[in-house]
């Protein structure tokens, strides 16, 4: 059950981030299999399944040009960002950023916290062990 | 590449028109640029086996076309749980509608007996169009939302909702369903009686009928029954006590007070069908009258401390905190 339940987790977390990652390697010119491949090494596997279509979707919402040219004797799609998706990459990107670093800061008090908790849990101990002393 | 054309063909089926051909080309490239990289790394064509599963890593057909759907949902996330509260009430009241014509059926019916398994049988049918139709509504509703204000949704306030209700004065709906179906139980049964006595006394009743006073209230009692099934259903849709619906309460008890004495003074509660005939039948019939003037006296009084102490609570202060306790306590 909770395997399940931080899949889907997972997938709403990562369901967001595709379309900034999607955008962010359009920037330079790739065709649906090489985009893939390119998103997977650098460590942003996904499937082909969830990939062409999300490229048809960001395309007809002018996010996305794209044009048929043959390479290696095969006519393949090739697709771009287009000026509206640069724009709109560069506000998620901000976007994005201040959701990372407000996450950081809400992690980091959140550490501070714990630390200051042990530190006090501790002194109580040591106290109680001067007492008995 | 036999395998190939065979799933594009597949996934064509399921494609929009317009789109087909461009999606398809698309496709195809993207699955032989991928074989050709796998052929590149093995240095050999691929096998029939290999190409099958390259071919699989994209999904079935239906799978593969309806990610190209325009949509994915006929009701979507936003107007569902509207869907859902509509649908919920819209059962229900179509639900209970139907069951009243039933029960009215079964009342007017000159044959009440043989009427009562078509009537409630007839009663589930309703469920189908009535979750069809609202569901073709949302479906409709979603297609043209963008063009479609819903008023309630948007134009709110925090002052237009409903007034705080206290938990005392909540009532559980479970309640309400339950005096619904164990009162329009009561109402199908009391008026098979005259019909078919069986179903009150049993094999005795070849012998023994009810006296001439549950003639005289046959009617009024199914009224009284049919007036708390009215006021469950209303509190099954508002399930909370107001002054008013405390007030019609009292009325009722007080009226089934009022029909509990007049049964109590009119005696002969039991006859037999056939005359008395000999003593020891008229003794046997006196044992049986006396019981029943001893559950009625039971009755009387049980009833009667109940509306007083719900008379002094009314009359005091129809919602005090005392009144609250008290029903809470008696609901618990």
């Amino acid at each position: 059950m909770n395997d399940d339940l931080f899949e889907n987790l997972r997938l709403e977390l990562r369901r967001g981030c595709l379309i900034l990652a999607v955008l962010a390697q359009l920037r330079a010119e790739h065709y649906g299999y090489t985009l893939r491949k390119a998103l997977a090494d650098d460590g942003m596997a996904i499937d082909e399944g969830t990939l062409y279509p999300l490229l048809r979707r960001l395309e007809t919402q002018g996010l996305l040009v794209s044009e048929w040219r043959e390479q290696d004797k095969r006519n393949k799609r090739f697709y771009r960002v287009s000026a509206a998706g640069a724009q709109i990459l560069e506000q998620l990107l901000r976007e994005w950023r201040s959701i990372n670093s407000s996450l950081d800061r809400i992690l980091s008090s959140g550490e501070e916290i714990r630390e200051t908790d042990q530190i006090s849990s501790a002194r109580k101990t040591a106290t109680v062990s001067n007492v008995e002393a | 590449m036999d395998l190939l054309e065979r799933y594009l063909q597949s996934i064509r089926t399921f494609l929009p028109r317009k789109a087909q051909d461009d999606i398809l080309r698309e496709l195809s490239e993207n699955i032989l640029s991928q074989m050709e990289e796998k052929e590149a790394e093995l240095g050999r064509p691929l096998t029939e086996a290999e190409q099958e599963e390259v071919i699989k890593q994209h999904g079935h057909p239906i799978v593969v076309a309806a990610r190209y759907g325009r949509r994915q949902y006929l009701i979507g996330p936003g107007l569902f749980p509207i869907y859902w509260l509509t649908l919920k009430i819209a059962l229900l009241a179509a639900l209970a509608v139907r069951f009243i014509v039933a029960i009215v059926t079964v009342l007017v019916s000159a044959d009440p007996v043989h009427q009562i398994l078509p009537a409630l049988l007839a009663v589930p049918l309703v469920v189908i169009p009535v979750f069809a139709w609202i569901t073709v509504a949302f479906v409709a509703f979603e297609f043209f939302s963008p063009r479609v204000n819903l008023r309630c949704i948007t134009k709110w306030s925090p002052r237009s909702l409903p007034a705080l209700v206290k938990r005392s004065d909540v009532i559980p709906r479970a309640d309400s369903v339950a005096q619904i179906i164990m009162g329009s139980a009561f109402v199908i049964w009391w008026q098979c009686i005259p019909a078919a006595p069986y179903l009150l006394f049993g094999p005795a009743a070849a012998a023994i009928g009810l006296g001439p006073v549950w003639t005289r209230l046959h009617w009024p009692i199914i009224l009284l029954a049919l007036a708390g099934i009215v006021l469950a259903s209303v509190n099954l849709s508002s399930p909370h006590w107001t002054a008013a619906r405390t007030r019609v309460r009292l009325a009722l008890r007080a009226a089934g007070f009022v029909l509990v004495v007049i049964l109590v003074r009119a005696g002969n509660w039991i006859v037999m069908v056939d005359g008395v005939g000999d003593p020891a039948r008229y003794n046997a019939l006196q044992i049986v009258n006396q019981i029943s003037f001893y559950c009625l006296v039971c009755a009387l009084v049980i009833m009667g401390l109940q509306l007083a102490w719900e008379c002094v609570n009314q009359f005091r202060d129809p919602l005090s905190p005392r009144a609250q306790r008290w029903y809470a306590l008696r609901r618990s």
